[in-house]
This record gives structure tokens, sequence and C-alpha cells, in this order.
């Protein structure tokens, strides 16, 4: 079996980076079961020998509070043959609690010193000769972003695999305490089962330190409910004694010690007041702090929309131009072309391909945005800025970050949701980022509101956005109390980590990951559905032929007619707006050109303009330049205000079908009925791409009840629009 | 003015002064999580900042709390 080595620390230590540069290219990422919460584990050479390498969650000690924390004590608990710890020189006292807890643990420490550039720059000065033996550890400096200390980590690595393990380290408690400790040792001592798991020692001090996750994996074993109840008498007992807290009482020798070695290796008992925190009472202030998140809001949301929108149009060309006409070319050469095979192809998978391909930009984006966010430490603040506002509907601050990007494209804002700390938290945002009006919603909007509400049509669209908020605050609340309450409601508690310079590695190594992380979750989704759709208007119900049907005649259609009794109480009962919905579930830019294909006449289709092959790549090519100029372009708009003109190219006559259409269908209640329409568009799911990020993100089981919840909200919403406004007697 | 004795709940303490932690309340949960963080009993802090959310400097560190969590803390003056 191949050595298991596990990387340890405070979040934002550069624990990331360094995996990175340990592992370099062999890596993998993944989730854990039943979690959001990213893991990542690699290969290393240390000493001759390949090792397995985990990348736990960033932790403050060893008592499990939170998911990320139960994962890491989990990984632990798992006794990895050699743990490196990270510290960081800027912070020394609180990665110092860490170290110390894992050598209570007993577990081989190498101890990779990081930021010492940073360090060295704010004057920082740790002695690491002292603090190695202090520790009894290796300690290697190391700027991890640079790659600096590789080579000597990994050789500390290899010397510490092949040592034997040092005893576990033994901080003294006190006499009340200490006595507790001894006789409850004693007791795990004498249980095998339990004295398997860790040291008896630090067992005992986790077990009267309350550590819940230890519990929970001692108490089936046999002998262990009697270990748990020896526990809790201790804990009882030590508390009645020293009238504290026992776990405090711990913590509180345990720090002693901690500061008593960072003392040692530095020289003095922490910075006074430093540059940063005058930046800080900016960042944080109620109001200015506010106005600075709100412009970095702004930017985030140009990046991923404006910015990558030339690539999507590049990539869309380019699936839809010259990759279609080489499928079509090859079946041709095959004796395929002209059957319904090439239908499968062009319409089915490569449209569900490019499906998955477009969203790749504007998640490059995204990822890019966030982790330069996240990496400068400017995530934190922006959480402290938010908190109380988003306190107030049951999430922390962060959950804001995600909700504003969802006004963008909710496949991001999904998958931004893992920002936030907790299982729960990502979840519940999750489930509320949908409501937030996306852009490919808005296009649906200008071609209803411009025809049934003429001279008001900004206002109606500004009340569906502001109604999709009033809606994501009322479910919220209302799921933050009832399916999704908080565990346990915990205070709010952060640490500010220190500013620092995104490390384009990192982020790079993070974009590229989470982004391939999409294709291969939510890519197979989409595709399938794409897929699904195609053989729908394939499949002839009323006339035609497999693959040769109109929309009407096809098994599409039937739904669409059998759907749209559901609707009739809505105000849009006819089968062209059912099919219209329907198609919506694909993508919502998909409602505008159905309609205008369902209520105008067929337009014959284009894809027989022939052109050779390199042609073709010169095509890809001159556009690529393009888009990429167009990108550049965009850059400098990013800065400036221009909002972007939607193009309305529905003719006159579609219009004024569409018009009749809902008058007819709503009895003469036209404007509500369109609505309705729209309340219904802003309010069901937002496309299959979210759809899949939401399994992707949450599992099969909170994918269908995001669905099913969405729709009934949608039909709930569209249902007392029409029927509330035609009592009023409006429209 | 104060006397070396006198405790306040961090929400009430003077800005900027050397404090030390004399009590940690508040949930199991809330005194685990402030003790990984080094508010502990003994340990010296000071307040940097108190409007809404506090942020509080404990060794080289910042740590921002809640209304809530900064009252479950509490802390007197060091004594020059």
């Amino acid at each position: 079996m191949k050595p298991s080595i596990a990387i340890a620390g405070n979040p934002n230590t550069g624990k990331t980076s360094l995996f990175n540069s340990l592992t370099e290219s062999r890596q993998q990422v993944g989730n854990w079961p039943g979690q959001t919460i990213e893991l990542h584990t690699g290969q290393l050479e240390a000493g001759g020998v390949t090792c397995d390498v985990v990348d736990i969650p960033g932790i403050y000690g060893l008592l499990a509070v939170s998911a990320e924390e139960r994962i890491a004590a989990a990984c632990l608990l798992d006794r990895p043959d050699v743990v490196i710890t990270v510290v960081d020189l800027t912070n020394l006292e609180q990665s110092l609690h860490v170290i110390t807890q894992i050598a209570e643990a007993g577990l081989t420490q190498v101890v990779a010193a990081n930021m010492s550039d940073v360090a060295e720059r704010r004057g920082i000065r740790v002695d690491l000769g002292r603090l190695a033996r202090a520790l009894a550890t290796d300690v290697i400096p190391t700027v991890a972003r640079r790659g600096e200390g590789r080579d000597q980590l990994l050789d500390a690595v290899g010397n510490a695999l092949a040592a034997s393990s040092a005893p576990p380290l033994v901080i003294d408690y006190g006499p009340v305490v200490e006595q507790h400790l001894a006789v409850l040792t004693a007791a795990i001592t004498s249980v095998p089962c339990v004295a398997s798991i860790a040291p008896a020692r630090w067992l005992a001090i986790q077990m009267i330190s309350s550590d819940e996750f230890l519990r929970g994996r001692i108490a089936p074993l046999p002998g262990g409910a009697e270990v748990l109840v020896a526990a809790e008498r201790a804990r009882h007992e030590i508390e009645a004694d020293i009238g504290l807290e026992a776990g405090l009482a711990l913590a509180e020798r345990r720090f002693d010690h901690v500061r008593r070695l960072s003392r040692e290796a530095t020289g003095h008992n922490g910075r006074g007041p430093v540059a940063s925190d005058r930046v800080d009472r900016v960042l944080t202030h109620p109001i200015l702090g506010f106005g600075v998140f709100l412009a970095v809001m702004w930017l985030v949301l140009k990046i991923t929309a404006d910015v990558t929108a030339p690539y999507l149009d590049w990539l869309d060309e380019v699936i839809a131009g010259p990759v279609s006409r080489w499928a079509v070319a090859g079946l041709a050469a095959l004796g395929g072309d002209g059957t319904w095979v090439e239908g499968l192809v062009v319409d089915g998978v490569l449209a569900g391909v490019g499906g998955v391909l477009v969203f790749i930009p504007v998640l490059v984006g995204l990822y890019l945005t966030l982790a330069v966010l996240e990496d400068s430490g400017y995530m934190a603040r922006a959480a402290i800025v938010m908190e109380r506002a988003m306190r107030a509907i049951g999430v922390p601050g962060k959950a804001f970050l995600p909700m504003m990007v969802g006004f963008g494209c909710t496949v991001p804002a999904i998958y931004a949701t893992r920002t936030l700390d907790t299982h729960r938290d990502r979840l519940l945002t999750g489930l509320l980022v949908p409501f937030m009006s996306c852009s490919a919603r808005l296009p649906v909007y200008v071609l209803l509101a411009s025809i049934f509400f003429a001279g008001s049509t900004g206002s109606v669209i500004f009340l569906l956005y502001l109604l999709g908020i009033v809606v994501a605050v009322a479910v919220g609340a209302l799921l933050g109390r009832t399916m999704l309450p908080e565990p346990d409601p915990m205070p709010f508690v952060m640490v500010l980590p220190a500013f620092r310079l995104p490390n384009a590695h990192t982020v790079w190594a993070l974009v590229r990951r989470r982004t391939w992380a999409f294709v291969e979750g939510a890519g197979t989704l989409i595709l399938m559905a794409s897929i699904v759709v195609w053989g729908l208007l394939a499949i002839p119900v009323a006339g035609g032929s497999f693959g040769d049907t109109d929309v009407a005649d096809s098994a599409f259609g039937a739904i669409a007619s059998a759907t749209s009794t559901l609707t009739e109480p809505l105000g849009f009962g006819e089968w062209e707006q059912t099919g219209a919905l329907m198609s919506g579930f694909v993508a919502k830019e998909v409602v505008v050109s159905t309609m205008n294909q369902l209520y105008g006449e067929r337009e014959p289709a284009d894809k027989a303009r022939g052109s050779g092959f390199l042609e073709d790549l010169g095509e890809i090519g001159s556009s690529f330049v393009g888009a990429t100029w167009a990108t550049m372009r965009a850059i400098p708009g990013v800065v400036g205000l221009d909002f972007a003109q939607v193009e309305d190219g529905t003719s006159s006559q579609v219009e004024s079908r569409i018009r009749d259409s809902f008058e007819s269908a709503s009895g003469g209640h036209g404007s509500l009925a369109a609505l309705a329409f729209m309340v219904f568009v802003l309010l069901y799911t937002p496309c299959i791409a979210a759809v899949g990020a939401l399994r992707d993100e949450f599992g099969t089981r909170w994918m269908a009840v995001s669905v099913a919840g969405q729709l009934c909200i949608a039909w709930l919403g569209a249902l007392a629009v029409f029927q509330l406004g035609r009592l009023l007697g409006l429209g | 003015m104060t006397s070396a004795n006198e405790t306040w709940t961090i929400t009430e303490a003077p800005r900027r002064a050397a404090l030390r932690v004399v009590g940690v309340g508040g949930g199991p949960h809330v005194v685990h999580r402030l003790a990984s963080l080094g508010v502990v009993p003994g340990a010296q802090l000071s307040v940097l900042q108190r409007r809404g959310v506090l942020i509080i400097g404990i060794g080289d560190g910042r740590i921002a709390l809640g209304q809530e969590a900064a009252a479950a803390v509490t802390v007197k003056e060091l004594s020059k």
C-alpha cells in the first residue's frame, strides 16, 4: 500500500498552492461523498516512494463543528503516515494551535513554514531553527506559490517516512485535569477497539473537550459506550472542580503552550495595528464597504457576462457552422446524410455539445474572478459587509455573491455557492439562486412586454426582476425555517485572512479543475436532454415520418397539447404557449425562437450552404481572432456603463399572432395572460444546464426538489397574477 | 477612570486598549469556535473596529465577530 500524506493547516495559508507545487500535474478533484466540499487528491514522490496526498480542508483546531472540520477530522483519524502542516508565518499562533493538536494526536509531522516572503516583507522574523527544536520536527521554509522549498520539503517527508514515529506531544493541563485524564486514558487503554484508533491520551483529551465527531466514531465500537460514559463523568467532574467549560479549560492551557512557543520563535507578543487595518476600516464599513462591494460585484458581472460574450458567440457559430457542416459531410461519406441520423447528430448531439461548451467561457470568467477575490482575501471582507442583510433570509453574507451572479446566469451562480462555508448554506443559496432573473429570460420579457405593455416595457421588466428577489427572500425565509433550519444558529465568527496578491498558478489550477468538473458533471445531463428533446421533435404522432414531421404533429407537440390544460387557469392554455415553455426548460433563450417558429412561417434551413474544409478552418481562426478582439474591447467597457441593446427581431406579423393567441387563450385578457406567462418564465426552472449544475452540486434528490418546487411556485405565481388580476378587473 | 478590576464584554470594551480575556460564554459551539481561534481565558486582544461587526486583533491575527459572539467574551484592561 502506498504511504499516505495529508496536508493540514489553517485556511488561507497557501495549503492549496503547496499541494499544487508538490503534486504538479498528478492530481484529481472530486467531491466528498454526499458533500459539495471539494476533495483534492494527488500523488507525490518522496524519498523514492510514491505517496498518496490529500489536501484536507483548512482548520483552526481538531474539534470538529462544521462539515469541513468533520472531514478534516476524519482524514486525520485515518492516521496518515505523514502530515505536512502548513504554517502561516504572518499569523504564527493560530498555525501553532493546529500543529500542537496534531502532535498531541501522535501523528508524524513535517512543518512547511509558508509565506516566508510575505512575513519578511512585513518585518516578521521567525527563528525557524528554534521553532523546529521546540516542536521536535523539521520546519522547512517555503514559498509555495513559487515552488521554493519544495525539494527540501520532499526530502523531509522522505526522512519522516523512513524514521520511526515520535511519541505524542504531552502538554501539562494542570493537576485537576491531569488526574481525570490519567483515569480516562487508563479506561481507554483497556478497551482495545477504542485504543486502536489513536493514542489513548489524545482520545481522552478530545472526549473531555466534547469532540462530537469522535464520540460518534467511538459509540458503535465494542466497549465504546462505556468509554463515553467515563468521559462524560470526567468532563462533569472537571467542570465542577474548576468552574469552566472543560474544553475551554484545556484550550486555555494549550494556548499557554502555543504562546510560549510563539514567543520563543518570534520574541514578541503579536503586532499592534498595521496598515491593512486601515484598509479594513474602509472595506468593512457599513456604507463605504457596501459601495466597494457593489463596485466589485459590478466588475464580476461584467466579466462573466460581457467579456466572455464574444467567445460564447464564437463557439456558437463554430458549432452551428463548420462543425455541423463537417458532421453532415462525414455522414454523407458514410451514406447517412438526409436521414434522421443527420438530425440526431446535428440537432441532438452537436446542439447538446454546444450547449455544454457555451458555458465554458462564462464559467472560466466567473471562476477566475471568484478565485482572485477569494485568494486576495477580499471575499472575507465582503462577507462582513453583507452579513446582517443576508442573515435576515437565513443565509450568510457571502451568499450575496452567488445571488448577484444569478442575474447574469444561474449556472455559474450555482457553482459560486461553493464559496460558502457549510453544506446547508450552499444548498439553501443554491435553491434560491434560480429565482434571480437570469439574462436569458430578458428577451422573453422584452418580446411580450413590448407587445402587451408597449408604453411601460421597462417598468414591467423591472417589476419582474423585483418579483424574483421577493420570491427568493420569501422562499429563503420559509425553507430556512422548515426544510433547512440552521442546525445550530452559529454566531458570526470569522478569521480575516491577510491581504495577498493572488497567485496566477493557483488561480488557474482552480479554474481549470472546476471548469472540467462542470463538463464532466453537468455536461452529460445537458447532452442527454438535448438528445431527448430532439427525439420528441422527431417522433411523429399525428403524421409524417421519423425525423421528418411538423412540430404540431410530433411527440413534442402532443405533450405540449396535453399539458396545456394545466396552464388554462393561468390564461395561456394554447399548445404553442406550453410548447414554448417546454423548450424553455432546455434554455430560456429558446423560448423566443420557439415562439418565432411556432407563430411564424417555417424558415428554410441554410445548412446546405457548401464550403470547403480549409475555408472552414480559416473561418474558425478569423472569428476566434474577432472574438478575442471583441473581448479586449469589452474590457474597457466593463468600467463604463453600456447597457446592452436587446434586439427585437420579431416581425409584426408574429407579434399580432402572439397577441391573438394570448387574447383567445385567456378569453380577452391578453395582457394579463402575457404577464402571467412572464411570471411563469421568471419563476420556473431556468434551464437544463442549471438543473445539471444543481445535480452536480447537491445530488439528484435536491435537484428534483428544486425543479418540482419551482414549477409549483411558477404555477401558483402565474395563477395569482391572472386570476387576481381578473378579479380586480385589470387587463 | 476605570478601575483595574472592571470587566466588559468585547462590545463594551474601549477601542485599541490592551485587553485580557477573563471568560467566554455562549453555547458550546461558540466556545469551541472561539477557543480554537485562541479566544480563551488569559489571551490578550484588542478591539480594532466596532461598527456592526467587530474586528479584534489577537496575536498577529484578525478575527471578525458578530455582536452575539462578541457579547459572549468578557475582558478586562491589562494593567499598564
